[in-house]
């Protein structure tokens, strides 16, 4: 076990201006479960792919423990790369399938049969070490292909969207074993994913990664509570947060005809760059619905409803005036539509115009020119 | 969005071709990708027999006289060869990403004329006729004549068997690495194999992990190496624990064999020779050693060193296939390179035994196709054409009649040595039936994301009665019927029997399963009773005969 340190890391592929990933500065604590998050391209499996030593690195270094891996051949590690479609033989014993990569390595016999019955209990296959995969179902196949990869008792573990070849339904289940299977291994990890649910459910910390430049690292938590960017805001949490850019006036947040108070600190820390603006996020569950005449709220149009039991959502468009220096741009994604949860047995009717408060508290700002957090 | 820039970039530096390649282009934020409502169907062929499929149906549990029985490699994910109308096409049955993906980066290597299975579909937006959404299909055409490891080990091997499969695997790494294929899972089971005079050619099945770039760095060469070695050494292991393998095999060695013949094969056609300026010579013999090795020089990139003193020379540009594609200009013959080497030394002895060394090679081509290689071919007998390229006959052919007229102490006429091999050789290389169905069985004991294998196969470890899912489909008369499909039954046809297994027999034999317009239709409204017979025969001729060396 050890730590993983990304230090100054750049990659820029040949033939490219841009780097793919830029001054990366990172590390992962041993025994942690480090989920690296972030869209297509972003320079996430690039990433991981510098830590296998599968790219090579142009600027900075990468240590495992006190060892610099930077120009290290893959094999040389200590690394193991998990999911990478290991194969079942259908001659050998699940034990056999387990740990012939030992014997390979010429492990001793005892040693071999020691991690092997040691990872079988962790995996829960204790009891078919001596069948045959054949006699196994898939889920525990999938788990004698972990144990693959665990006997080796490597230094660090590689994930790479390892649940990306499974169906819906079982990914599920495998989530939660690989999260649970980290737990107890307390191997150090390192799991790529585009798919911040993953994200958020499986990490110790997550790293948000965007054009090769590292956004926030943080407890998920953090990230959801404290996103210190208008992309990290937007990227983590689903249904998403409801970003938008509004006028400031007098301190306050102009949103058509209404007015939303801001904290003083935040809108002292406007620029001139911002143009007299900013921006205002917050997440569904953090408004709710006012009564007409409340300060505070502004206004919007329920274009759809859903009731799900337990909760409820309203889809909706801000009203504005229309005027161009009161044109709130939307920035999250939900359709372009402000999402907002609320009572399900208190669901307006598509067409309504509804007040919408924010609890001040969970508020999320941000400047417009620099997309950092305000407050 | 956010991966333009970096694939764009990338993509400068690509191939051209493979630039090209696709009209699929996996979506650059997976997030936003969204299974298409209605079956949807991206092909490179237009054959109309695609749409009668039963898309709404789990393969798993496609109705068996679909199937072509050949034996399938090892997968993690369910496989099974369907014919369509007169082709034989792999399906399986993965995520709609990965589907997706993977088309994209097999016809990326086709268009490089990288030796990779052809890419021919991927079909998504699939959904039971209950409306459950199902995995999408990867479909890839069969490589005709070629088997996986696990085939040629199941009977009369030659003790070299196993180096000889891994001298073509490190041939085929060398071949993708030099494309700039980063394959990250490479490994016996990946591979086809196709019989090439007395080697085999290698052709990649299975791209799932594999990535293209413009270069590779040592890194990835040396991971993929690697993990060559590992998966060989485990899959040779595995033989040995089902004692398919000859006793002296040395699982350790034949897999560094492989790290051994790549690192002197990549040597021998990337190395930086340094020559004396009167030593221009030597640039003529490393064009010839890359020719003996198979591969074409397209460009050699040679400087001299700063004072003058030395030549620096480095073939650019190398590809394979030297001999085949002389054979093809001369002949039009399309076969593999080692083939190509043996049938273009028969044709040389032709020209010398009909004393034309003067004449032009196209045309003593032209006759000795005519006077020796149709004949010859054309004595294949008919249950054997669809299982031996005819190639691989008349080398097989030629070697036999050597090994005859050595015994005799005088030549053996041609006509002869083809009856001969044909009554001794060529039955040696059935696999039966038995062994097919233990080749399938072991191929499926590794499938781990069938939704209907998940859970509790163990507690009815017996296959065959193994109950993994029940179905309930309506009969044409709207009756509810309930299926009972056993997981080994499509390779065994020993499971449950299904009320509509039954049902088809009753109608002698007529396949009847529903078509993806949720109708029901039969092959017989759909194919031409002849039509039917062929696929029946091609059916019977999959069964009985497999040949390998």
């Amino acid at each position: 076990m050890a730590e993983v340190v990304f230090d100054h890391v750049t990659r820029i592929y040949p033939g490219n201006d841009e780097p793919s990933v830029s001054d990366l500065s990172l590390d992962i604590k041993d025994g942690e479960f480090l989920v690296l998050v972030g869209p297509s391209g972003c320079g996430k499996s690039t990433t991981l792919r510098m830590l296998a030593g599968l790219e090579e690195v142009n600027k900075g270094r990468i240590m495992i423990g006190d060892k610099d891996v930077t120009t290290m051949q893959p094999k040389d590690r200590d690394i193991a790369m998990v999911f990478q479609n290991y194969a079942l033989y259908p001659h050998m014993t699940v034990a056999d399938n387990m740990g012939f990569a030992l014997k390979i390595a010429g492990t001793p016999k005892d040693q071999i049969r020691q991690r092997v019955e040691k990872a079988a209990e962790v995996l829960d296959l204790t009891e078919y070490l001596d069948r045959k995969p054949k006699a196994l179902s898939g889920g525990q196949r999938q788990r004698v292909a972990m144990g693959r990869a665990i006997v080796r008792q490597p230094k660090v573990f590689l994930m790479d969207e390892p649940l990306s070849n499974l169906d819906a339904k079982l990914r599920v289940q495998t989530r939660t074993q690989i999260a649970a299977l980290q737990r107890q291994l307390n191997v150090t990890t390192l799991y790529v994913t585009h798919d911040q649910t993953e994200a958020l459910t499986m990490g110790d910390r997550i790293a948000v990664i965007k054009l090769g430049v590292l956004q926030q690292v943080g407890a998920p938590t953090e990230l959801y509570d404290r996103p210190e960017n208008v992309f990290v805001a937007g990227f983590i949490g689903s249904p998403s947060m409801n970003i938008n850019i509004h006028p400031v006036v007098n301190g306050q947040a102009k949103i058509g005809e209404d007015t939303i108070s801001l904290p003083r600190e935040a809108v002292d820390k406007l620029t001139p760059e911002d143009q007299g603006k900013i921006v205002v996020g917050f997440r569904p569950e953090n408004a709710s619905l006012a009564g007409a005449d409340e300060p505070d709220a502004f206004s919007l149009k329920v274009a759809n409803v859903e009731d799900l039991g337990s909760d409820g959502y309203i889809y909706g468009n801000i009203l504005t005036d229309n005027s161009a220096a009161e044109q709130a741009i939307v920035m999250s994604d939900q359709n372009k539509l402000t999402t907002i949860r609320v009572n399900p047995r208190d669901l307006p009717k598509v067409g309504d115009v509804v007040k919408i408060h924010i609890d001040p508290e969970k508020m999320h700002l941000f400047s417009p020119a620099s997309e950092l957090r305000l407050n | 969005m956010t991966s333009v820039n970096i694939n764009r970039a990338t993509a400068s530096s690509l191939d051209p071709r493979a630039m090209k390649a696709t009209s699929i282009k996996t979506t650059a934020d997976p997030s936003s990708e969204q299974e298409p409502a209605a079956l949807h169907i991206t092909a490179t062929s237009s054959n109309p027999r695609m749409f009668t499929l039963p898309w709404e149906r789990p393969l798993a549990t496609w109705p068996k006289d679909l199937l072509a029985n050949l034996p399938r490699g090892i997968s993690r994910h369910v496989v099974r060869f369907v014919h369509v109308g007169d082709d034989v096409y792999a399906m399986k049955e993965i995520t709609q990403r990965v589907a997706e993906r993977e088309y994209e980066l097999l016809r990326k290597l086709q268009k490089l004329e990288l030796p990779t299975v052809n890419p021919i579909a991927v079909v998504t937006g699939r959904h039971t006729r209950e409306g459950e959404p199902l995995e999408a299909m990867l479909v890839t055409q069969h490589l005709k004549f070629s088997l996986p490891y696990r085939a040629l080990f199941a009977r009369n091997l030659r003790p070299d068997t196993a180096e000889r499969l891994i001298d073509a695997l490190a041939v085929l790494l060398v071949r993708l690495h030099l494309a700039g294929f980063y394959w990250g899972d490479v490994s016996l089971s990946n591979v086809l194999f196709l019989r090439d005079a007395d080697a085999f050619s290698a052709f990649l099945v299975d791209a799932e992990t594999g990535d293209l770039h413009p270069s590779l760095t040592d890194g990835q060469r040396e991971y993929d190496i690697d993990l060559a070695r590992t998966n060989i050494i485990g899959e040779l292991m595995d033989l040995d624990s089902g004692n398919l393998l000859a006793g002296e095999v040395d699982e350790v060695g034949v897999g560094n064999r492989l790290v051994d013949r790549y690192h002197s094969l990549w040597s021998a056609l990337t190395d930086v020779d340094s020559f004396d300026p009167d030593e221009m010579w030597k640039i003529e013999r490393r064009v010839n050693r890359l020719n003996d090795l198979g591969f074409d020089v397209d460009e050699l990139e040679m400087k001299t060193e700063e004072d003058g003193n030395r030549v620096l020379v480095r073939p650019r540009v190398v590809d394979a296939g030297y001999a085949s594609r002389k054979l093809l200009r001369l002949t039009g013959l399309d076969v593999q390179e080692n083939q190509a080497r043996r049938l273009l030394n028969d044709l040389d002895a032709y020209r010398a035994s009909t004393w034309r060394q003067g004449e032009d090679l196209e045309i003593v081509a032209t006759d000795w196709m005519r006077e020796v290689f149709e004949p010859t071919v054309r004595m294949i007998p008919p249950e054997y054409r669809s299982q031996i390229e005819p190639a691989q006959f008349f080398h097989e052919v030629l070697t036999h009649r050597w090994l005859m007229a050595e015994k005799a102490g005088h030549d053996v006429p041609m006509a002869e040595a083809v009856q001969s091999y044909i009554s001794e050789s060529l039955p040696e290389y059935r696999l039966d039936s038995e062994d097919m169905k233990t080749i399938n069985e072991e191929a499926d004991a590794g499938v781990v994301d069938d939704e209907m294998n998940w859970q509790g196969a163990h507690a009815q470890a017996g296959q065959g009665e193994q109950v993994t899912s029940d179905r309930t489909d309506k009969d044409a008369n709207g009756h509810d019927r309930v299926a009972c499909q056993t997981n080994a039954e499509d390779q065994t046809g020993a499971g449950t029997q299904t009320d509509h297994d039954r049902a088809s027999e009753e109608v002698q034999s007529q396949p009847a399963f529903e078509d993806a317009n949720g109708g029901r239709s039969s092959l017989r409204s759909v194919y031409a009773p002849g039509s039917l017979d062929a696929a029946a025969d091609q059916d019977d001729q999959d069964d009985a005969v497999w040949a390998s060396s």
